[in-house]
């Protein structure tokens, strides 16, 4: 299994020249892929312009979006802004997308909430032809266009990623719901006739400097669910025990690459995380 | 805290004792009946619960422990034989001795329990306890919090009463004029056991007892099982027949305000079949006795973590007791089976049994049922891994793909590549209908290349997706080359295959032709099930006529959409085939549209499968999901199925 880490892209205490340090550091530190999250209420930095940084400062290392709003996007903007940065970082984007899980940011971005699973599902096709096509520019320069993940474990989500992704992202949580919505992304996939597998990406929140800090961005961040962020908050991986643990039982439900998100804008996060989950 | 628990039932009770063993909380119960007033005969907990409980509270376990009845087999009753099947330790106790068991505890804990007395809203509490049944008032008055959703079963029940303690568990079929009715018994004291009553909708309406009154359907009752009564006592109280109702809700916590949790059945409720409303109305209590232990300082994240905890156990027992009110709901359709094979089948309903789990259960009746699949004596051999002929084909096993399995070839064109691709034991011959004219299948499925496929041909011209181009409807000259193609394919694949199949199914052409979303034809080739049949049917005569080795037909049993496939429309389409000479049906699902919602979780095809082998005797494969030896021995022995297809 490889192991990824986040940039703090969508941590307010982060500076602006935190970003390109963090990639530096990373893509030295050994990490295999870098990834965003997005959120349009909040302040974190736009996922692509972010990645777009970090391409320009390495070389090896994978960019990965855990993952940008789709239905938000005009599509065929969104196909040009990922084959552009997928030209421009020598193919090394992997675009994750999803549908969100907060109506304010499309109230914001004054796109309709409704009909998004089926917008969504629509963009997947219309990028891949694009990309396949040619009529609008850039040409990618993976073969086909980057690699595309979605979540999601209901049927029609499921259906989604069978016919169209290529991989399914597991949104967090405990290794055995990860088995789980693997294990139906993988009879998903079968079942539709698709050939080959998917592929499997999970992430997860980490602080290992300051817990207390990145307790506190993960109430803040996820304020709106409620009572549930303080549960999001305890299951952030704060001790080396942890994170080898968590890693661990990760690589044996199947997974192919965790990101490890940060939780705290302090660059020695990366050397702390490399020395633990590298080793 | 002050803490309002509203019903007196056992989550209410038994969670009130464990809050106040767990801090000093002032308890108040509500319950609106008074003192004593129960409803109801036993209730049944696992080992497994009772283990739990007993880590809980010491002392109560104790008291339990003398008054529950225990046993440790299931008996089952078939046209006047038995079936005893080892292995499966359960306990029951009555519910009343239950409540006062609870009520005693709590009382004695400091809990103030008010009989005959309503909870008046407007008092000041930290916390409210909605504990009060599946009609709670409060989750109703609060709906649009909770998010209440409501699945009506079909079949019919009636609780009675059995003036004796039977041997163990007990289910008793009996076929009558009206219909098959059912029976699920089990001992609750010395001299008394629950004994319910179920069957189907059509059969109690034939039966009359849509119009009996309580003296009427007992005499009905006690007519019907006077063959397995030999004279004992059953009763009624109050009894009724009931269907029962599987409650969900969104949310089981409402902040704002008084925080308000709800529990038990108020909160979810399991079919009775299984037997686990009580246990885990019980194991809620446990559970948010301890959350609130655990997060005194912080009441939302005490109620939160109760939630997240109970909600996946909860959620897998509601699975495990649809799958099983499903297999009652269809346990006619099983009458033709062996009794050892129907034993095992009716163990196996919820899926969370294997055969691998029944041969440490009761080793004897894994051999008789591995010996049931080859009509032979007993035997260890299991059934996946036992020979078969199909269609006067032999086979050295019962699978097909896996590192033992049949090999199988992926769908092959008829019009474009019917007679290439290696040797195989199972080819799939198909035409890509409405779904020609695609963007290589690895880059993503139904990606109409620019212009498309402009001589696509489908039932009716409906796009496959909203990027295709509407398909060419086709015509009777089509479909005579469509089928002269699949004959002239098949027949390139004689000596080359041992079992050809024919692909009715993924919404390619046949399909388009079976689904009624997609069939809009007003010819002959349209309309009732018979008419969507016509063209598939020419095509499996043809390819009958060409073909030499085993025949089968792939089709959607479901379309997973509304408006769709019925059962009895695949039942039809199983019993049309055979009748032209395919050996074997695969049942497949989905595909006839390209959007529909499929629960893709191991072996979901398996219920329809076994609902089109048992009613219509035709073979069937069943695949989707399957990926161990052990799930496909379930299958083939409990008779669901007779080839299973690893993933």
């Amino acid at each position: 299994m490889r192991v990824g880490i986040g940039l703090p892209s969508a941590i307010p205490a982060r500076g602006p020249d935190l970003v390109v340090q963090w990639a530096q550091r990373a893509e030295a530190a050994g990490f295999s892929s870098l990834g965003v999250l997005d959120r349009v209420n909040y302040d974190a930095y736009e996922p692509l312009v972010s990645l777009a940084a970090a391409a320009a400062v390495t070389e090896r290392i994978r960019l990965v979006t855990m993952v940008v709003i789709g239905p938000l996007h005009n599509t065929v903007l969104l196909a040009r802004q990922a084959a552009s940065l997928d030209a421009l970082s020598g193919g090394r984007l992997t675009l994750g997308l999803g549908v969100g899980a907060r109506l304010d940011d499309y109230e914001h971005a004054e796109i309709d909430h409704r009909g998004r699973g089926r917008r969504l599902t629509e963009q997947l096709a219309r990028m891949r032809d694009h990309w396949e096509d040619g009529q609008v520019g850039p040409r990618p320069v993976t073969p086909g266009g980057p690699d595309l993940l979605v979540g999601g474990s209901s049927g029609p989500s499921l259906l989604r990623l069978a016919r169209l992704a290529d991989g399914y992202v597991h949104g967090g949580g405990p290794a055995r719901s990860f088995a789980a919505a693997a294990s139906k992304a993988k009879i998903a996939w079968e079942e539709v006739g698709r050939p080959g597998k998917p592929q499997l990406w999970a992430q997860a929140y980490f602080g290992l400097g300051d817990p207390a800090a990145g307790r506190s961005f993960l109430l803040d961040y996820y304020a709106f669910t409620g009572a549930f962020a303080e549960r999001i908050a305890e299951e952030n991986l704060e001790t080396p025990e942890r994170i080898v643990s968590f890693i661990r039982s990760y690589e044996e439900a199947g997974c192919e690459e965790l990101v490890l998100l940060p939780t705290t804008a302090d660059i020695n996060e990366v050397d702390r995380l490399a020395a633990v989950a590298l080793a | 805290m002050k803490i309002a628990v509203v019903g007196g039932g056992p989550a209410g009770l038994y969670f009130s004792l464990l809050v106040r063993q767990r801090g000093d909380h002032q308890v108040t119960v509500f319950e609106r009946n008074p003192s004593g007033a129960t409803y109801g005969w036993g209730v049944v907990f696992s080992e497994g619960t009772l283990t739990e409980l007993q880590g809980a509270d010491q002392r109560l376990a104790r008291r339990f422990d003398q008054a529950l009845m225990r046993w440790s087999t299931i008996r089952i009753h078939r046209g006047g034989r038995q079936t005893i099947v080892a292995g499966q330790p359960f306990a029951a106790i009555s519910r009343r001795t239950l409540l006062h068991l609870l009520s005693e505890s709590a009382s004695e804990a400091g809990v103030d329990i008010r009989y005959s007395a309503t909870f008046d809203p407007d008092e000041p509490y930290d916390l409210v306890v909605a504990a009060d049944g599946v009609n709670s008032t409060l989750r109703l008055a609060d709906a649009s919090k909770f998010r209440p959703s409501e699945w009506i079963h079909p079949t019919r029940y009636i609780w009675l009463g059995l003036g004796r303690a039977l041997p163990g568990f007990t289910f008793v079929f009996e076929p009558t004029a009206h219909g098959l009715f059912w029976v699920h018994a089990y001992p609750y004291e010395a001299q008394a056991s629950t004994f319910i009553v179920e069957t189907t909708e059509e059969s109690w309406r034939r039966a009359g007892l849509d119009r009996a009154s309580e003296a009427e359907s007992l005499a009905f009752c006690r007519e019907t099982f006077a063959g397995f009564l030999k004279g004992a006592e059953l009763k009624s109280n109050r009894s009724l027949w009931l269907q029962f109702v599987t409650l969900r809700c969104r949310s089981w916590v409402r902040e704002g305000g008084t925080p308000l949790v709800i529990l038990g059945d108020a909160a979810h409720t399991a079919h009775f079949s299984i037997g686990s409303g009580t246990k885990l109305a019980m194991e809620d209590a446990l559970v948010l006795a301890e959350t609130l232990a655990d997060s005194s300082d912080d009441l939302a994240v005490a109620l939160t973590s109760y939630e997240a905890v109970r909600r996946p156990v909860v959620e897998r027992f509601q699975e495990a007791a649809l799958a099983s009110a499903d297999y009652f709901a269809h346990v006619a359709d099983l009458e033709g089976l062996a009794d050892a094979t129907f034993a095992f089948n009716l163990i196996t309903r919820s899926g969370r049994v294997n055969h691998l789990d029944v041969q440490r259960q009761d080793p004897s009746l894994v051999l008789a049922t591995n010996g049931a699949v080859l009509a032979a004596d007993p035997t260890p051999l299991p059934p996946a891994l036992a020979p078969v002929t199909v269609g006067g084909v032999r086979f050295a096993n019962r699978l097909v793909g896996g590192s033992l399995g049949m090999t199988m070839s992926p769908p092959i064109s008829v019009i474009a590549e019917g007679r290439h691709g290696p040797i195989t034991d199972v080819v799939v011959l198909t035409h890509d209908g409405p779904r020609s004219g695609g963007r290589p299948s690895q880059d993503g499925l139904d990606r109409p290349l620019r212009g498309g496929d402009l001589e696509a041909l489908a039932a009716s011209p409906l796009p496959y997706t909203r990027f295709h181009a509407p398909p060419r409807e086709a015509t009777e000259k089509d479909l005579a080359e469509v089928v002269e193609a699949f004959a002239r394919a098949a027949k390139q694949w004689n000596g080359r295959a041992r079992l050809l199949l024919v692909d009715g199914a993924n919404g390619r052409l046949l399909a388009s032709f079976l689904s009624p979303l997609t069939n809009q034809r007003t010819d002959a080739f349209g309309g009732t099930v018979a008419g969507r049949l016509r063209f598939p049917q020419s095509v499996v005569k043809a390819v009958r006529s060409t073909w030499e080795g085993a025949l089968g037909f792939r089709f959607s049993a479901t379309d997973w959409v509304l408006d769709g496939i019925t059962l009895d429309d695949a039942s039809a389409i199983a019993t049309a085939v055979a009748a032209d000479g395919v050996d074997l049906v695969e049942v497949s699902g989905g595909g006839a549209v390209a959007d529909y919602d499929a629960p893709f979780r191991a072996g979901y095809l398996v219920p329809l499968a076994s609902r089109i082998r048992n009613r219509t005797g035709v073979p069937v494969l069943v695949g989707g999901g399957i990926t161990t030896i052990d799930q496909a021995n379930t299958i083939i022995a409990a008779g669901r199925a007779d080839l299973v297809r690893l993933s």
